[in-house]
């Protein structure tokens, strides 16, 4: 019975991101995926597992969206955490979390001119 | 051979850049038919974003058959220099090296104020997106260190890097992105270009199924609102996050060009998107995206106000 129950227990993991993903800033969605997947694989032998965020400096809208929505499906049924966030990266994540739950898009009019005389055009541009 | 002679000089202006990029479009369409040379040699100092276009113009032009020379024999030796290292007009290519290779080979300019004109590539490959990621984290680790950026600042000069370069290599439909850029310390801003002769917005709506957006200028309004051509509520921000970021954040200037119409921004200059029907006509085939951003932020700026 006590081997059954040891044998069944997980032991915890930390998955290092800076060194798994070789950089200090994260940049795509695909670096997301790959995260990820490195969690799911570390889950089936252990639990929990922390993604460790020190050492991070920038984290990219992209790639906030992406583990966010990833992170979403497998946080319900599975024991992972995060860890090692600067500010900056909390707020990066929260602002992208606020955001999931309102609609992108914006309705500000902006003007629009049609440019008929070249001369216009070169006034435009010298005046900025 | 019809004979284009570049401006020797644009000074510090970004608008004049633009000009320049819009003159040169205008002289290339009224050549007769046959090659045409683009010459540099009497070129003192060059902007990037018109030095990145004139070499996008070109290849355009020579992808639809017309022989386009640049002439990059400068009297000016400094200036001559400057596009040797530039790797003017070819383009550095991380693709032909490993990370490594790359990171040392931009290592190398840290005494400079440029990078050299980079020609990354685009696609859904394990091996294109790392590339992009290598050289994304090494453009931004560059700039951090070179410029001595640090905080929000650096934070808002990433995001803007990564924003372009991912929106190219999502929407552009080619092999190749090209960005380009050049630190002016003493004057406290970073002029950077990104463009590709891709499909454009246009092109990119059209081809998402997105048939009521049919002009260069709906296009271009459609993706500054936010309407994501996957149709997500949760894509769709980079365009405009970039611009306020930059404009109503930073205080920068944003010119962004697409077929026949561009959008142009900065603090004193209400956002307005301009279609050219000039004659003769023009229009940047592909995206082009041209910043001015200061490395100096007011006291109260938080990035996170621009981010939504």
């Amino acid at each position: 019975m006590l081997f059954c129950v040891i044998s069944y227990m997980k032991i915890a993991r930390t998955i290092f991101v800076c060194s798994f993903l070789g950089t200090a800033s994260l940049h795509t969605r695909e670096q997301a995926q790959r995260l990820i997947q490195e969690t799911e694989i570390a889950m089936l032998h252990h639990q929990p597992v922390w993604l460790d965020f020190t050492g991070i400096d920038f984290m990219s809208r992209s790639f906030a969206d992406e583990f966010l929505k990833l992170a979403a499906l497998w946080k319900r049924d599975h024991q992972f955490d995060w860890l090692g966030f600067s500010p900056t990266l909390a707020k990066m994540l929260d602002m992208v979390a606020k955001s999931r739950s309102k609609q992108s898009n914006s309705s500000k009019e902006i003007p629009f001119v049609t440019v008929t005389d070249e001369s216009v055009l070169y006034r435009f541009f010298e005046a900025v | 051979m019809q004979h284009i002679a570049i401006p020797q000089d644009q000074g510090f202006s970004f608008g004049h850049s633009i000009n320049d990029l819009f003159r040169l479009m205008m002289d290339l369409e009224r050549q007769p038919e046959g090659a045409v040379t683009l010459d540099f040699s009497q070129c003192r100092f060059l902007n990037p974003i018109f030095l990145l276009g004139a070499r996008l113009i070109a290849q355009h032009y020579q992808r639809l058959g017309r022989p386009i020379i640049l002439n990059t024999q400068c009297h000016n030796r400094f200036f001559h220099e400057y596009l040797q290292l530039t790797h003017f007009t070819e383009g550095f290519q991380p693709a032909t090296l490993s990370a490594e290779a790359c990171n040392e080979v931009l290592q190398g300019y840290y005494p400079k104020t440029y990078l050299p004109l980079t020609v990354f590539p685009l696609g859904l490959s394990d091996e294109a997106t790392s590339i992009r990621e290598n050289l994304q984290a090494a453009i931004a680790s560059h700039i951090k260190t070179r410029l001595s950026l640090s905080g929000q600042v650096y934070e808002s000069v990433s995001y803007l890097i990564t924003e372009m370069v991912n929106n190219i290599n999502d929407h552009s439909r080619q092999q190749h992105g090209y960005l380009f850029t050049q630190f002016y310390s003493s004057k406290g801003y970073i002029d950077i270009g990104f463009a590709d002769i891709g499909i454009g917005f246009l092109g990119s709506y059209q081809l998402t199924g997105h048939s009521t957006i049919s002009t260069h200028e709906a296009a271009i309004r459609a993706g500054r609102l936010g309407q994501s051509t996957k149709d997500d509520p949760q894509r769709g921000f980079g365009f405009r996050t970039s611009r306020s970021l930059l404009v109503d954040g930073l205080g920068g200037k944003y010119f962004l060009f697409s077929g026949d119409a561009f959008l142009y921004n900065d603090k004193e200059t209400p956002e307005t998107i301009r279609t050219l029907k000039i004659n003769p006509l023009i229009a940047w085939p592909g995206a082009l995206v041209a910043m001015r951003i200061p490395m100096i932020a007011s006291q109260d700026f938080n990035i996170y106000t621009y981010l939504e």
